[in-house]
């Protein structure tokens, strides 16, 4: 049990003893030169920790991400080009059943299938590359469910536009037709999703982190809310949110790259 | 200023039938149309929006999703029996579409340099010889700084530009038969006259034949030499521009003249009634519940497309 | 209204969701009633049984019934779902509609305290509220709720921005219809009908964030039968016992599937009016 004077030492020694005001201004001109505080837990700097934890979480979006666009555009359009078909209507019931899927359930079958029943994928941690496949395949097939969504339906709607039709009517080859009049425009609005649901990725990535005891930011951030070590949640999400913003601001400029009607405001 | 060819026939369309299968009906868009187009010539269709005009000309090369039935005959050779990869190398060479909305016919995210320049390259022409081509089209159809607009996106454009741009790309490998389709609704009525002399002037000078599909009888006067009037998927009269207009025969046509604004005291007359559902087509002559002289042999026979003194007339009571 | 109603039953796939979405809701209504066990009742002799005819979901971890603990989720993972909803929809449509409608300041000040919001993906921000707050009911409500707002504040302002511009709309103010009436007489019920395909889409979305949180080890805790903490503290037995994780896990699929298919079928049969 600590003495009254052991409590007061520690408030003065983080701080806590200061007014409140004069507590958030010298909190957020830390943020500005990234001094993230130190751990609760360890007492050691919170940046270092999560800047050694970041790499984890960014290759799982990355390539959850990647994965999830090779697989998913084909066969958007596989599933346009058959609309209303067998084909078709079994890609789009996958897609509707992985928008609704909850993550950890969609890692914890993969882990009973995989790793329980066929023993053929590590169950989680980190070590090998066998490894990195579940949870990036997980994210991936979340991920992926809304590519093949949108995908879909934008080809479906650009196959109508009657530049398509002036297109053939030149004498174009279909494949012409489908790559540099389809595709190119049918492509954009799939890019806003990607960078839309991007958001939603991060928060799947939390989860799979945890599903897979992937060492990454999403499981510094649960088991340090569990360890009550404040500084290190701070640090963990302000990174997630920096980390957010850049990625809006990346999928921005990607826009108006793409589509030369869009202007950088 | 006539064509120097011989009355030589170019297209021949006989019984053409396009039939569109939605779920439970057959909509029958074009309903069996014959006509003759010789060299040189310049044919208006003329009718309101859902007479079927528009799928007409998109069904010659084949370019509607829907069953097509007939002959299509160019020159001889029947358009609807090739294969498609003979159909396809048809287009734009032999055949070409000029489209009425200039606005959504262009691919908005390729620069129009390129769009043109696709027409060539697609059919053996290189890169190089492609540009310089095109450069010289664009210069023919009136587009200033033509080298900088090559760059040019499509939403850089205005109305009147991109619209000379599609006609570039419709007469760039000499097609013998150009199908323009409203080329001037969507523009402004400043910009339609400039348009539509330009194409007159581009048929003429390079001896093009053209099928011009308008709802518009005063743009079909000013730039062609044959008039057909379309109703319902079928063609009620066909014949010389002076024939029908000084002398309109079809009680149809006859309306639609009455449409047309007299200098300025004209009465605009117009149609009652609305053109009928495609899928629920009246029995006998189609025009009949509209028709102010119908009789009841008008409901009992459907009459059919037959030469009476120089035109074609499809009407019960003429004959 | 009616025929509304008749035209979005019109696939049977809606039909079947609908069907679900009644029977998990009277399994939330009637647990006390259907359930054949005590959802707390631990019994560790018992513990980790797979189904059988006295359990037909099997046991989990602590011997719990676990076909009791998904019945009684239905309650709790129900009903929390439409409380943080309702919360979030009425929150953000309220700011959005007025955002919308003044325009001006109003709209500057939410739409900044929108953009904060922002800041974080929605399940992040209800993580970083939960880690501020604790967890506990109110909390997860709370934060479920907050995630919701921004996007029902940004559909109910542009919303709003569309039928302001309506004549009637334009005309009833310049007849003088003090502000509110016009809001409530007016603009609500144009929106409501997207608004409603919204909510129902929303409420899977909840219901994936609660039972999110729960498996974190931050949402509902434990002993509760929330389907998400379930699978959050039988995961660890996933060699030994994998019958644990995969009812509670179909349950939140199940639900969520049919809140979307439904939502989606109301916003395809409103595009259309």
């Amino acid at each position: 049990m600590a003495s009254p004077q052991d409590v007061a030492a520690l408030r003065q020694q983080l701080g806590l003893d200061k007014p409140i005001y004069v507590q958030y201004f010298i909190y957020m001109s830390n943020l500005f030169t990234f001094n993230l505080g130190v751990s609760a837990r360890t007492r050691s700097p919170v940046l270092t920790e999560v800047l050694s934890r970041f790499p984890y979480t960014l290759s799982l979006a990355l390539g959850g991400t990647i994965l999830a666009v090779i697989l998913g555009i084909p066969l958007g359009v596989f599933a346009a080009s058959r609309k209303n078909t067998f084909f078709d209507t079994l890609i789009s019931s996958f897609s509707i059943a992985g928008i609704s899927m909850p993550i950890y359930w969609l890692g914890l079958i993969l882990i009973m299938i995989f790793a329980v029943s066929l023993h053929i994928l590590p169950a989680g941690g980190t070590g090998s590359p066998a490894n990195y496949i579940l949870p990036t395949v997980t994210i991936a097939l979340y991920l992926m469910a809304f590519v093949v969504k949108i995908t879909k339906a934008s080809v479906i709607d650009t196959m109508e536009k009657n530049y398509v039709i002036t297109a053939r009517s030149k004498g174009l080859s279909e494949r012409v037709v489908l790559y540099k009049h389809i595709l190119r425009n049918a492509l954009i609005p799939v890019i806003t999703i990607v960078g839309l649901q991007f958001g939603a990725l991060l928060g799947g990535a939390v989860i799979v982190e945890n599903v897979f005891a992937w060492p990454g930011l999403g499981r510094l951030i649960v088991d340090s809310i569990e360890s009550r070590d404040y500084p290190m949640v701070q640090g963990s999400i302000f990174i997630f949110a920096l980390f957010y913003a850049l990625v809006n601001l990346a999928v921005d400029v990607i826009y108006t790259v793409v589509d030369p009607r869009v202007n950088l405001k | 200023m006539r064509s120097l060819q011989s009355n030589k026939v170019l297209l021949d369309v006989r019984n053409l039938k396009v039939n569109y299968k939605l779920s439970g009906s057959t909509i029958r868009a074009v309903d069996g149309v014959s006509f003759t187009l010789k060299k040189g010539d310049r044919v208006a269709i003329v009718g309101e929006s859902g007479s079927g005009k528009s799928t007409l000309g998109l069904s010659i090369i084949r370019l509607c999703p829907a069953e097509i039935t007939g002959e299509v005959l160019l020159e001889g050779l029947d358009l609807l029996k090739l294969e498609e990869e003979e159909i396809r190398k048809m287009r734009g060479s032999e055949v070409s579409i000029i489209f009425q909305d200039p606005g959504s016919a262009l691919n908005p995210v390729m620069r129009v340099g390129e769009q043109v320049m696709e027409v060539f390259t697609s059919h053996g022409f290189s890169k190089s010889e492609a540009y310089n081509r095109s450069l010289g089209l664009l210069k023919i159809v009136g587009i200033p700084d033509a080298g900088k607009r090559m760059g040019y996106y499509p939403h850089q454009l205005s109305g009147g530009m991109k619209q000379r741009i599609i006609i570039a790309m419709a007469i760039a490998l000499g097609p013998r038969l150009i199908i323009a389709d409203e080329p001037t609704s969507a523009l402004d009525v400043t910009i339609q006259d400039q348009i539509l002399k330009l194409i007159r002037n581009l048929s003429e000078s390079k001896g093009l034949s053209m099928i011009l599909i308008t709802h518009d009888m005063g743009v079909a006067a000013e730039v062609c030499n044959y008039i057909g009037i379309m109703y319902a998927g079928r063609i009620l009269e066909m014949g010389s521009l002076e024939d029908i207009f000084n002398n309109p025969k079809h009680p149809y046509t006859l309306s639609l003249m009455s449409c047309i604004p007299k200098g300025q005291k004209g009465v605009l007359k117009p149609l009652p009634g609305n053109v009928p559902d495609m899928s629920n087509l009246p029995e006998g002559c189609k025009f009949r519940p509209r028709c102010p002289y119908a009789q009841e042999y008008c409901r009992l026979d459907e009459p059919e497309l037959v030469p009476i003194e120089g035109r074609l007339i499809a009407c019960n009571r003429v004959r | 209204m009616i025929s509304t109603i008749k035209e979005v039953l019109r696939y049977k796939m809606v039909l079947v969701c609908v069907l679900l979405l009644s029977a998990f809701i009277a399994m939330g209504l009637f647990a006390n009633f259907i359930a054949p066990y005590n959802p707390l009742a631990t019994n560790l002799s018992q513990s980790c049984q797979p189904p059988s005819l006295s359990h037909p979901f099997g046991t989990d971890e602590l011997g719990r019934d676990i076909l009791s603990r998904v019945i009684y989720g239905a309650r709790l993972t129900l009903s929390i779902a439409f409380a943080a909803t309702a919360v979030g929809a009425a929150v953000g449509i309220i700011g959005g509609v007025f955002s919308g409608f003044y325009g001006g300041a109003v709209d500057m000040v939410i739409q900044r305290l929108t953009d904060v919001l922002l800041a974080l993906p929605g399940f992040l921000l209800a993580i970083m509220f939960i880690a501020i707050m604790g967890n506990n009911l109110t909390t997860v409500i709370v934060s479920v709720a907050l995630a919701m707002i921004p996007s029902f504040i940004r559909m109910a302002r542009g919303l709003t921005l569309q039928v302001k511009e309506l004549e009637y709309v334009s005309a009833a103010k310049q007849l003088g219809v003090r502000n509110m009436k016009v809001m409530t007489r007016h603009i609500i019920p144009n929106i409501s009908p997207t608004l409603i395909a919204q909510v129902t889409l929303n409420l899977g979305t909840a219901i994936l964030f609660i039972s999110g949180l729960g498996f974190l080890g931050i949402g509902i805790p434990p002993p509760q039968p929330e389907w998400g903490t379930m699978l959050g503290t039988g995961s660890a037995y996933i060699f030994y016992a994998p019958h644990i994780i995969i009812f509670p896990g179909l349950a939140v699929f199940l639900v969520v599937f049919s809140f979307n298919r439904i939502g989606d079928r109301i916003g395809e049969v409103i595009a259309v009016k």
